[in-house]
């Protein structure tokens, strides 16, 4: 099967899990979560393009997760526009934020570019905390009406599901197009070798600023979801805490590949579902699982699982590439 | 005498107080294959990144086309025609051959179906098309040593510089490739190669440049230049045998 072919595959795989998963899972509690994994699937597949393909790690992605959420709530709590301008708003102002974030920070790189995004977002988050005039402070911002889309009203977590699960479908199958674009394959390059890729023809700078500004998008379509779910935001999701989760959660669901950010977000999911009752424990369980895989699989899970499927075709592949090379040889 | 696709013109830089180019000019034409020997340390590769943009000089112009670039970022040189090897294989790793080679074409905007056709074409010029779908780190290093050249021919350069191409290499494959580079002088691309196999240079260039200590020492035909003593005292050394 072709690579190509086996991306479509996996997105028709995951649209088919999205489709009967509030089927397998009932009640208001449960499609809530999984409106959380929807929230969750957008930001690792934003984070997966600057973290996972061009290779620059990023901390502001719960940061800007944090603004995409107050954009929306204080559009809808002001009253200012329909409230599914919030959809457009959010991931616009956020993909600007980070435009403006990365002008300066992307030309640092490696830890000087992961400490300057996490500076960004520190500042965003002592934000949504201080100014409370704008966001409320650490009471929150209250007042977020109902989501209407023309005539449906959005008021329950399942029905937000079913506009949450396209969206975030949607982000998948657009990172995966991105991913395979030359633009995709450039970022890629210029993650393993930047003399390589300059001399190649490749921008960095201005890829790799793409590529952020599109997970700033992927983080505030994110926000705006959030704060319709919960009807309230609030600074606490969106600090330091979550920024790490992000990058732990990605790095070991698999960095770089298309269905990293799915198994992530599954996995917070199976989280949210074993530790309702003990929420505390959920950072001390990404961590011991952060430390056994990487250990165990540097790549992530489905990095290794695609690294065995490749192997598997090379070694397939061997004699013909041998015999080949002899007629070349000859 | 035809215009230089490439000229560098009085160059310097200095790496903490230390002239590691100075006063550098040389000159690559089109159709054309200019040598540039020295001995280890002479800032051979320095120079390759000076002309290609990865090191700023301190003095000095540097000409693609006639055109000064002294401050034209690396890609944007390549997209103007200037392409490059590098001494230490600079492959991407994590990709396959045939991506490497598409991300030499990036300049062009080519639909992903012709960037991966120019690409295919590329690797079966080098004889490694059947090697297309491998992963660059699964690559013997007398493979990978073919995918950069092919990744640089696919971008359609104008000059090459091909920064010790032969280095590594089994007498039989650094004599294909010697063919390959005269190739590429005959087809019209100005050809800047940087190597220390002597034979394999005084074999396939039309100039000569010798550089020691971070300046010229002396330039011409290679018969003149092999013929120097200073070049034989510098650098080649007498032949005893």
């Amino acid at each position: 099967m072709s690579e190509r072919r086996g991306r479509l595959l996996a997105l028709g795989l995951v649209a088919a899990g999205l489709a009967v998963a509030p089927l397998a899972f009932h009640g208001d509690y449960e499609h809530g979560l999984l409106v959380g994994f929807c929230i969750n699937l957008l930001l690792l597949t934003g984070l997966n393009l600057i973290t996972g393909h061009a290779g620059q790690v990023s901390l502001a992605q719960a940061g800007f997760w944090g603004l995409g959420a107050y954009v929306a709530g204080i559009l809808g709590a002001e009253g200012i526009g329909p409230t599914w301008l919030s959809f457009v708003a959010a991931p616009v102002v956020v993909a600007a934020a980070s435009l403006v974030v990365g002008l300066p920070s992307l030309r640092l790189r490696g830890l000087y570019f992961t400490m300057a995004s996490l500076g960004a977002g520190v500042v965003l988050f002592l934000l949504f905390s201080r100014a409370v005039e704008l966001t409320g402070g650490p009471n929150g911002l209250l007042g977020v009406p109902v989501l209407e889309l023309g005539p449906l009203m959005l008021d329950t977590p399942t029905r937000i599901y079913w506009l949450a699960a396209p969206l975030a479908l949607a982000g998948l199958a657009f990172a995966a197009w991105f991913a395979d674009s030359r633009w995709g394959l450039a970022l890629r390059a210029a993650a393993a070798s930047e003399p390589a890729a300059a001399a190649a023809g490749v921008p960095i700078f201005r890829l790799r600023l793409l590529a952020f500004t599109l997970s700033g998008a992927f983080a505030g379509l994110a926000g705006a979801l959030e704060t319709y779910e919960s009807g309230f935001v609030s600074p606490e999701p969106f600090g330091f805490i979550a920024a790490v989760t992000l990058l732990v959660v990605l790095t070991l669901a698999g960095a770089g590949t298309l269905l990293g950010p799915v198994v992530g977000a599954g996995l917070l999911f199976a989280l949210d579902e074993l530790l309702a009752d003990a929420a505390d424990l959920r950072p001390l369980i990404i961590g011991v699982l952060f430390l056994v895989t990487v250990q165990a699989l540097p790549q992530g899970v489905v990095g290794a699982l695609a690294a065995r499927r490749r192997a598997r075709r090379e070694a397939a592949a061997a004699p013909a590439a041998r015999a080949a090379a002899e007629a070349v040889a000859r | 005498m035809s215009a230089a696709a490439l000229e560098l013109d009085r160059v310097g830089k200095r790496y903490g107080g230390v002239d590691v180019l100075r006063d550098v000019s040389l000159a690559v034409r089109p159709g054309r294959v200019t040598a540039l020997i020295g001995p280890n340390g002479a800032g051979k590769s320095t120079l390759a990144n000076v002309a290609s943009g990865i090191v700023r000089p301190d003095a000095g112009t540097v000409r693609l086309g006639g055109r000064d670039v002294t401050r034209t970022p690396t890609w944007r040189r390549a997209a103007l025609g200037l392409g490059r090897t590098f001494q230490n294989l600079e492959l991407f790793a994590g990709l396959t051959v045939l991506e490497n080679v598409m991300v030499g074409a990036h300049a062009h905007g080519l639909s992903r179906r012709a960037l991966r056709a120019a690409s295919l074409e590329a690797l079966e010029r080098f004889g490694i098309g059947h090697l297309a779908q491998r992963r660059v780190e699964s690559l013997s290093f007398g493979e990978a040593k073919l995918v950069e050249p092919a990744r640089m021919l696919v971008g359609r350069p104008s000059v090459a510089i091909l920064d010790e191409p032969a280095a590594g290499l089994a007498p039989a494959a650094a004599d294909e490739l010697a063919g390959r580079i005269a190739g590429l002088g005959a087809s019209g691309l100005g050809v800047l190669l940087i190597e220390h196999d002597v034979p394999l240079v005084m074999r396939l260039a039309d100039w000569v440049v010798v550089l020691v200590g971070g300046r010229v020492l002396t330039a011409g035909p290679p018969a003149q230049v092999r013929a120097d003593p200073r070049v034989i005292d510098a650098y080649l050394g007498v032949d005893d045998g």
